[in-house]
């Protein structure tokens, strides 16, 4: 309804001149026309966006991204002036920032893991010299449980990043829906706009509940699992760990599937009926004598200046998404690969499980990685197959 | 979900550190290979009992909590979004 109302709203601001266009003019005067066109589609754009009530979305970008940081308004205009806020050069220096960042902080803690690891190698080779194994064996116990907290305790403050990032995500999306759709709406119809809300509840459902209270706790159970398997001298659970992770893959991969699929049947049938069911309106509206043309103009500069609005409302979400998934998915990459060069690089001296340890904590980050990629995955393909797939 | 999930992993863990100090303590390596059989055993009823409790519960209670909580979750993804689209 709102959008019905938006576009009588926009029907009454459009001047007379809109009138005056419709008629047939001399040619020198075309190009003032274009002009005046352009003016017009431009106050339609900005009567569009101020109905679109931002304040939500720009609350919550503020709350994710810092205050003053980024206006998401001035972004979508900026957009909509064909210009990409984002440069390759600034692009750099964030992420350049983030990585180095996230190096420098997590200095320490991978230097006391390098110092564990190489004074338990130290103990158990001197202890091995002594007539009873048990010592070695002892000293080595000792000192994986004290890398067992530390690595734990690092995980964890990794695993509370990405539930906060996805928390902040959905709350961004809840932000951010009404407005969407209002713009789907008005640019495609509301079948349309109904079958993308659908897909947008079923995403926000599967990250909330699915990877969030689901994959997420099962990451920690595997992690938890795999370093605790390395306390036995036998191995006891590494096929039950291996069965965990594979079962995280299969749900990662399926949800994709599943999201890409209904969107898929979706996409096939709602814009051919909201096209069908405009064109009619649209043909009988033209028809009409005396104001026929007129009305056929200004249904143009709406629908015109809706897509604008949509698709760079699309690019727009995108860009936010983007930034706010960028510190996250940096500092989960740096982490793995940390833990993944530490496992190789302690190989040849540390103890196999020690080695072993370090490796399953790679594979966690790497499995945190996986989830957040998934949910930009999910969002990025929600809002950018209905910004691709509306023909009008 | 996630608590009783959390709960059994903790459960597991604990009882695995514990076996791996009682490993430990076995003075004479000929005992060792029984008492891991009988921890193994010990291991698998940790590992399956969950799993065959629910499938026990399985044919008895309509609603698990499972269900309830998804159908939670969907009202209120559903609630919020119609509050802000209405």
């Amino acid at each position: 309804m709102r959008g019905v109302a938006l576009a009588l709203i926009i029907y009454m601001m459009v001047p007379t001149t809109t009138l005056a266009a419709s008629t047939p003019v001399p040619t020198g005067v075309q190009q003032e026309n274009e002009q005046d066109r352009e003016a017009q589609m431009r106050r339609a754009q900005e009567t569009i966006l101020d109905q679109m009530q931002l304040d939500e979305v720009e609350q919550a970008v503020d709350s994710m991204l810092g205050e003053n940081t980024i206006s998401f308004r001035d972004l979508l205009l900026q957009l909509m002036r064909g210009e990409i806020p984002l440069s390759k050069k600034n692009m750099g220096t964030l992420v350049s920032s983030i990585l180095l960042g996230e190096i420098s902080g997590q200095r320490t803690t991978f230097l006391q893991i390098i110092v564990l690891v190489l004074l338990s190698a130290l103990f158990s080779n001197f202890t091995k010299t002594m007539d009873r194994p048990q010592i070695s064996e002892i000293s080595f116990y000792l000192f994986y449980l004290l890398l067992f907290s530390l690595l734990l305790q690092s995980f964890g403050s990794l695993a509370q990043v990405l539930a906060e990032t996805l928390t902040n995500t959905v709350e961004l999306m809840r932000a951010l829906v009404p407005a969407y759709y209002l713009s789907i709406v008005i640019a495609n119809g509301t079948l349309t706009g109904t079958a993308y809300y659908q897909i947008m509840l079923v995403v926000l459902f599967v990250i909330q509940w699915l990877l969030l209270h689901m994959v997420l706790p099962c990451i920690n159970s595997y992690v938890l699992l795999g370093t605790v398997n390395y306390t036995a001298t036998e191995d006891f659970l590494s096929k039950f760990t291996e069965l965990i992770r594979d079962g995280i893959g299969w749900i990662l991969k399926s949800v994709v599937a599943f999201v890409v699929g209904l969107r898929v049947i979706q996409g096939l049938v709602a814009p051919g009926i909201d096209s069908l069911k405009r064109t009619i309106i649209g043909k009988t509206a033209s028809a009409l004598p005396v104001v026929g043309n007129a009305i056929d103009s200004v249904t143009e500069t709406v629908i015109g200046s809706a897509f604008v609005i949509r698709d760079c409302m699309g690019a727009g979400v995108l860009i936010i998404l983007l930034l706010t998934a960028l510190a996250p998915l940096c500092r989960l990459g740096v982490m793995t690969l940390m833990y993944k060069i530490l496992a190789a690089a302690m190989q040849p001296v540390a103890d196999e499980r020690m080695a072993g340890c370090l490796s399953v904590l790679g594979d966690g980050c790497s499995l945190l990685l996986k989830v957040l990629f998934t949910t930009e995955l999910l969002l990025f393909l929600a809002i950018a197959m209905v910004s691709a797939g509306g023909v009008i | 979900m996630r608590e009783w999930l959390y709960h059994w992993t903790e459960n597991l863990a604990l009882y695995f550190i514990f076996l791996s100090v009682i490993l430990q303590m076995i003075p004479d390596d000929r005992y060792k290979k029984y008492v891991r059989f009988f921890i193994g055993l010990l291991l698998i009823w940790i590992i399956l009992s969950p799993i065959a409790q629910g499938i026990a519960q399985l044919g008895t209670i309509d609603q698990t909590a499972l269900v309830q909580e998804m159908e939670d979750e969907w009202k209120t993804i559903v609630d919020t979004l119609t509050v802000e689209k209405g």
